[in-house]
């Protein structure tokens, strides 16, 4: 197990390291889809190519590949999950900064509500989904779920039943 | 045979972990009991580390020794790798704002979004009772303070891989 363990791990630090070097010189404009690229399809290639360039010379059997490339999607998928915390500003995260800059004394509901404003909490939210096709804002009839928003919004409605829970607070 | 049961093993927790979630919450809600959605789930995938050492354990006993530490580092990786990656799309159900956007629209047969239901007071005030309800913060009165350091170092964390991305930084 300690080859596809040192597989896994090793190739997602050189994929992790190649995406610091692409971001610092020329951060790309669609950044999911890059990270995407990076961490999902351009690995499947170089995988591939290793196991059968290399496999023998190294001891690397099928079993040791597919392990392999199980821990390595583990961590990429997990890292992919995160790139949008990174990216973007959590409200969460941006109260507890308040909060915390406020202490000992605290701060109150007020002092939170005036760092915020409605283009950050909403209407960037409402950009950003215009902008994936999810939703489509016409002149005639405002905000209307294009295909897409539908399946999304039909596959996250189901989750929730499955869980017997109301939609999410957000 | 050993390294089949070593990759299936995270696999197998992890489809118990979503089964025992999803029995765990529909439990909760018939007792009516209040929870926090994100700390249930956190301790239950956590939990779920112990039989999964204990089966690993077992395995390991029954003439796979040698392979224990690098079996136990594989295993541990991938199962909370894959169960961190669950808590997320569990968690964007749950407080992503376009999602609620997106089902708010989908709830009113997308009609014109006058964000009635979902203001940004509502944002704020259900920000503020989660994190209250994670114990990371507590209400004095009409005062916030601080109550755990835990989700400001991984704010603290989040803003470094920032600074190492050169993405720009929260004010």
């Amino acid at each position: 197990m300690g080859i596809a363990l040192f597989g896994g791990i090793a190739f997602f630090v050189v994929v992790l390291i190649a995406h610091i070097f692409l971001w610092r010189l020329l951060k790309p404009e669609s950044e999911i889809t890059a990270l995407v690229i990076m961490f999902i399809f351009v690995p499947i290639v170089l995988f591939m190519g290793i196991f059968f360039v290399l496999g023998s010379r190294i001891n690397w059997q099928t079993i040791d590949f597919i392990a392999s490339l199980i821990l390595y999607y583990s961590l990429s998928f997990a890292y992919i999950q995160t790139y949008p915390v990174i990216n973007c500003e959590i409200p969460s995260f941006k109260i507890l900064r308040i909060i915390n800059k406020s202490m000992p004394a605290g701060a109150s509901y007020e002092d939170i509500e005036r760092n915020f404003d409605s283009e950050e909490l909403l209407k960037s939210r409402t950009d950003l989904l215009v902008m994936d096709g999810l939703i489509i804002n016409t002149q005639m009839n405002g905000m209307k779920l294009s295909l897409k928003g539908k399946i999304l919004a039909n596959i996250f409605l189901v989750l929730r039943k499955i869980y017997g829970l109301d939609i999410g607070e957000g | 045979m050993f390294a089949i049961q070593i990759i299936c093993l995270p696999i197998v927790s992890l489809f118990s972990l979503i089964l025992l979630h999803i029995a765990y919450v529909r439990w909760l809600i018939y007792r009516k009991k209040e929870f926090s959605q994100q700390s249930t789930l956190i301790r239950l995938s956590l939990s779920l580390n112990v039989p999964l050492g204990i089966v690993l354990l077992i395995i390991c006993l029954t003439g796979n020794f040698d392979q224990g530490v690098s079996s136990f580092i594989y295993i541990f990786l991938v199962y909370n790798a894959l169960s961190y990656s669950y808590f997320h799309v569990f968690n964007m159900s749950e407080t992503a704002r376009r999602i609620r956007l997106l089902l708010e629209i989908r709830l009113n047969r997308d009609v014109e979004l006058k964000y009635k239901n979902y203001s940004e007071i509502n944002m704020i005030k259900s920000r503020i009772e989660r994190l209250i309800h994670m114990g990371q913060i507590k209400s004095y009165g009409s005062i916030f303070k601080v109550n755990s350091n835990f989700l400001i170092n991984i704010s603290n964390l989040v803003n470094l891989w920032k600074k190492i991305l050169n993405l720009e930084e929260p004010s």
